[in-house]
């Protein structure tokens, strides 16, 4: 026996005319279901109120997200961290303290080394350094009007040039 | 598939009922087989076809056009409708319950009495398959539909369409054997 000869005999089956005039007269009598919102038609109560919040929740959640990307919460009493630090005056204010102490402590060193090398140095020695230390003195004061100076006048680079 | 199917289609989702009365003509055959070698009744294949094309009647405005076939959604109707027939107790019968004359007019095409007792044979042993089995080898055998249409049909996918084909041929030749 060859089994899908067999089986294409099947194909044979029919159903009975008279069967099948009836089924389809009674099948177009009847009107199709109206075709408003048949996902949701589908939906129990219960599944219906979870899809709700669930949409619900992704919008505001995206919101939220978007919110934070764009810094929207950073100014306000709300934002997850303070950062009492970034305020931008008292930036300012820390940055500009920073620059004066730098200022001061390279007139300080300038004072120093000069008189070092005044005091105990030769004479070309002591003339460098003497120059530089009017460079840096005529920077410290172009730089800053706090800042004490301690500029050596031409004439003093002069005298130490002829001892 | 049905010429101009889709055209038809759209007209029925639409509400037209000459439409769906096309579809009803063309399919209502091969629903009807599909359910007979599956409960061997006539009078209970002649029930569950007949729920089967109202569910689609009445349910016509959710289907969706994906580009298959409109009969891969009756299919899947149909094998619904079998498995509730079965779940509500009306599917309990033996093989020798079964009307020999449901299968009458294939027996009259096999026109000798070997093909007739052929015939009769591998329908018994078709009953005793597992009812995806039977889908399988009547949807790609009988009915002649390609894999994939067959996979949609199932809801199943292409490789497990070729396993359950596989797996159901060689328990086919086991019963028959």
């Amino acid at each position: 026996m060859n089994l899908f000869e067999t089986l294409k005999q099947l194909k044979a089956i029919q159903p009975d005319p008279a069967f099948k005039e009836n089924s389809r007269r009674t099948i177009l009598a009847t009107e199709p279901a109206p075709r408003i919102l048949p996902s949701l038609k589908s939906l129990s109560p219960r599944r219906l109120i979870f899809r709700l919040v669930e949409t619900g929740a992704a919008v505001a959640l995206t919101g939220f997200f978007i919110l934070l990307l764009m810094g929207g919460l950073s100014g306000s009493k709300f934002a997850p961290v303070q950062y009492s630090s970034i305020d931008p005056t008292a930036l300012k204010a820390e940055a500009k303290a920073i620059d004066i102490q730098i200022q001061l402590a390279n007139v300080k060193y300038s004072e120093a080394a000069a008189s070092t090398a005044a005091l105990a140095g030769p004479k070309r020695p002591v003339l460098a350094a003497g120059l530089m230390a009017a460079a840096t003195a005529t920077s410290t004061e172009a730089a800053s009007s706090t800042a004490t100076t301690t500029a050596i006048s031409i004439d003093q680079a002069l005298q130490g040039l002829t001892n | 598939m049905l010429d101009g199917e889709e055209k038809l289609v759209k007209s029925a989702v639409g509400g037209d009922s000459s439409a769906f009365g096309s579809l009803y003509d063309h399919y209502q055959p091969m629903i009807y087989r599909f359910v007979l070698v599956k409960v061997g009744r006539r009078e209970d294949a002649e029930d569950i076809t007949h729920q089967v094309f109202t569910a689609a009647w009445q349910n016509i405005g959710t289907y969706a056009h994906r580009g298959h076939p409109f009969s891969s959604w009756l299919y899947r109707i149909a094998r619904n409708q079998v498995i509730d027939h079965y779940r509500a107790g009306k599917g309990e019968v033996s093989i020798d319950q079964i009307d020999p004359e449901a299968f009458a007019s294939t027996a009259d095409a096999a026109a000798d009495l070997e093909r007739k007792l052929d015939v009769e044979k591998v329908r018994r042993a078709l009953l005793a398959l597992k009812p995806e089995y039977q889908d399988v080898i009547v949807l790609r055998f009988v009915e002649d539909l390609p894999i994939k249409e067959v996979a949609e049909a199932m809801e199943r996918s292409l490789g497990a369409v070729k396993l359950m084909q596989h797996r159901a041929i060689r328990e086919l030749k086991q019963l028959l054997s």
